[in-house]
This record gives C-alpha cells, structure tokens and sequence, in this order.
C-alpha cells in the first residue's frame, strides 16, 4: 500500500501504473519551463522512466502541453529479427528509429529536438545551469566539454539543478528559468559521476547508443520542487575538462563572452533583437569566465566562490 | 547608421545587431565610436575622424584608416556612405 502523501512523486507509482500512464492518455512531465506528455508502447521504458524521473509529480495528462511525443515499436519484420522503436511527435517521426534497447536515449534527444525546435517563446542558450542563494552560473560549451559532468558534480553538490542542455532565458527580463530534465552522462562521465557521488541515483546504462554509452542522472528533488523558481544568472563560465590539469579561471571579456553564448544558441538567430536584448541583459549582470580543470571538487570550489559562496 | 541598430557595450568592445541583416558583430573601441559618432545622424569623415581619433592634426595614414573602417561597417551594413559625405572629406 502505498504511503499517505498530498504529492505523489513517479517514483511512488507501481512501475504497472507508469506504463498504464504511457500507455494510455500519456505521462504529464512537467519540467519548469514546459510541459511534455510522454506516451509509449514499452513496458521496458516504464521502468527507465520511473528511475530517471522519479521525483516528479504525477500529474493529470490533461490540458495544455508545448510537447506531445511518444516512442513506439516499428511495426513489421523488424519486430522480430531485431526490434526498433521510433520517435514520435506530432504523428511524425522526424528520425531513423533506434534499436528498441536504447529507448529512454532516443526519449530524450527527440524532447531536445522538439524543445530546440518549437520554444521560442524563450531564448535557448547551449548550457547548463545551476543556482545557489538565488545566483545562477551558466555554463555555455561544446559538446565534449564536460559540461554535463561539471552540472551533475554541482547538483551532486547542493547547487540546484536548472538545466543541463538548455538554458533556458525569459525574453522579458533575462532571468533563467528552470527546465529541470534528467542529466545525460556519456562513456567516462557516468563512472567519475559514480564515483563522485556514490549512491548518485543514475538510472540504466544504455551501451553502443550513437554517442556512446549513456546513462542519465535523476534530478535532485529540491531542483524538481523548484522547478517553477527562475534564477538571477550572475556568472557565466565555459568549462573545459582537461584531464590532469589544476584549475584555472580566467576572465572572458563581456563581449566575446556576449558572441560565444549567441553563436552557441539554439534560436538566436530566430529571435533575432529580441534574443540580442536578452542576451545583453545575461552578460551585463554576469562575470564571466573561462575555467579549466582537471578536477571536479575544485571545479565546484570555483564556481561557488564565483557566487560568492 | 542603419535604423534599429542595437548595440551593447562592453568597456572597450561592444556587440551590434544590425535589424535588417539579423547579424551580430562583435566591434573594437575604434568602430565602436566611429559607430557613436554617427549614431545621432550623418557626419562627415572629417567628423568621424575627430570624434574617433580627437581633435588634432592626423596624418594621412589615421585617416585612411577611419575611411577604411568606415568600408568595412558599411559591408556589413552597419553605416552608409553618401556622396555629401565623401565630398566633405
């Protein structure tokens, strides 16, 4: 029997009444900034899905959400000799399906797609983003980075979570609004996670994906509970991982740091002078910098510093 | 200068946006107060000149490269040069 509680989390369902939420009307995923409603044919999924999400609320699937998806079997021989599921929103699959095993990855890059491709009611920064005593640090960077590690580190941390991929900016006053998902960690990031923070919950290891091997960090239930909090940005820094390097911390000029979070965006250049405004407003009230470490508890010992903390 | 132009400055460089092109340039103090200079309405080179480099005898070469500058903002759309202006100079 399940417990007496005002709030039930994913997690306090029976794994049987996930898969009934994704088998039928679909699952309500609220992540701050947006809602998506998740609908799937897998029981196996059910399972990813109530370990990687397992601090959100369970929700009616009812009203409006900006992303309706699902992820479905590919019907036909493929069935049988080697199943695959397909990515679906809007009654369109906009990818060559994936192997069936791999389907929380393709669960969450097809949600980045769609969120890359349909929110520009804000401005899409490629960054992380924590916060901490009401100031938040971007973390803008390439894919390779380490900025998924360094995010997850500072969640694992007591920094909250506000996003891994996205950061995500009102139009109208420049504040980061949360888009709380789980982080996905690719090859060595998921063992120095592991390490890092033993007992990290990270959900099932998805091996030979097309970016490697993948495994994605829950989100933390203080970041999911304040998921409708937006944050101040006051920093901003492009992390780099250099393996064996000691930290180092370096001040970017704003206005090369002003073009690097532009070109780095999803939809700058759709949104044209109203992201220019936007983008303005983030660098003016932020430091920035640019770190370099080899270590992640003094990577995070900089960042807090940095937030006067 | 173009209508719309936004630009933000950033101590001694600033980011424009220029609104008809939708492109973002990243400028040194130079352009940028070249680009000041003609923000409250067309000037002449000579003025261009003195509002970037002071009000004194320049040489040649300071000058040609303010005309210079003054080329390449206008490739990218961010000023424009009239005949009145160049005869001015």
């Amino acid at each position: 029997m399940r417990p007496l509680s005002l709030r039930v989390r994913v997690a306090d369902l029976e794994a049987h009444e996930v898969e009934a939420r994704l088998t039928g009307s679909g699952l309500a995923l609220d992540f701050g900034a947006l809602r998506a409603r998740v609908r799937a044919d897998q029981a196996s999924l059910a399972s990813a899905i109530r370990k990687v999400y397992r601090e959100y609320p369970d929700q009616p699937s009812r009203g409006f959400f900006e992303v309706n998806a699902s992820v479905e079997r590919v019907p036909g021989i493929r069935r049988v000799i080697r199943s695959q599921v397909k990515f679906v929103v809007d009654g369109e699959a906009p990818f060559a399906p994936f192997p069936a095993d791999t389907h929380l990855p393709l669960l969450e890059w097809g949600l980045n797609w769609c969120i890359a491709n349909n929110c520009n009611q804000f401005l899409l920064l490629h960054a992380g983003a924590v916060e901490r005593g009401g100031r938040a640090v971007l973390l803008p960077a390439q894919p390779g980075s380490g900025k998924s590690t360094l995010t997850a580190a500072l969640t694992c941390s007591g920094f909250r979570l506000l996003s891994d991929e996205f950061g995500v900016v009102n139009l109208d006053n420049g504040m980061l609004l949360p888009l709380v998902r789980p982080i996905a960690l690719k090859n060595e990031s998921i063992d120095v996670i592991r390490e890092f923070a033993r007992g990290a919950p990270i959900g099932p290891t998805f091996p030979k994906t097309r970016k490697g091997t993948v495994a994605h960090l829950a989100p933390d239930q203080f970041s999911v509970d304040h998921r409708g909090v937006p944050a101040q940005p006051r920093a901003i820094v492009f992390p780099k991982y250099v393996a064996g390097k000691p930290v180092s911390l370096e001040a970017v000029p704003p206005a090369r740091a002003f073009v690097k979070l532009a070109g780095n965006a999803f939809n700058y250049e759709t949104l044209g002078p109203a992201a220019f405004d936007a983008v303005r407003t983030v660098v003016h009230g932020s430091q920035c910098f640019r770190l370099r470490y080899g270590d992640l508890v003094d990577a995070i010992s900089v960042v807090a510093r940095l937030l006067g903390q | 200068m173009e209508e719309g132009l936004r630009v933000a400055r950033f101590d001694s460089e600033a980011v424009v946006f220029n609104p008809v092109s939708w492109q973002t340039h990243l400028l040194n103090d130079t352009a940028v107060r070249a680009l000041e200079a003609l923000m409250s309405g067309p000037q002449s080179l000579a003025d261009v000149v003195t509002a970037v480099l002071g009000d004194v005898t320049h040489p040649d070469h300071r000058v040609e490269m303010i005309q210079s500058l003054l080329a390449e903002l206008e490739a990218l759309g961010l000023v424009e040069t009239t005949l009145a202006t160049c005869a001015s100079s």
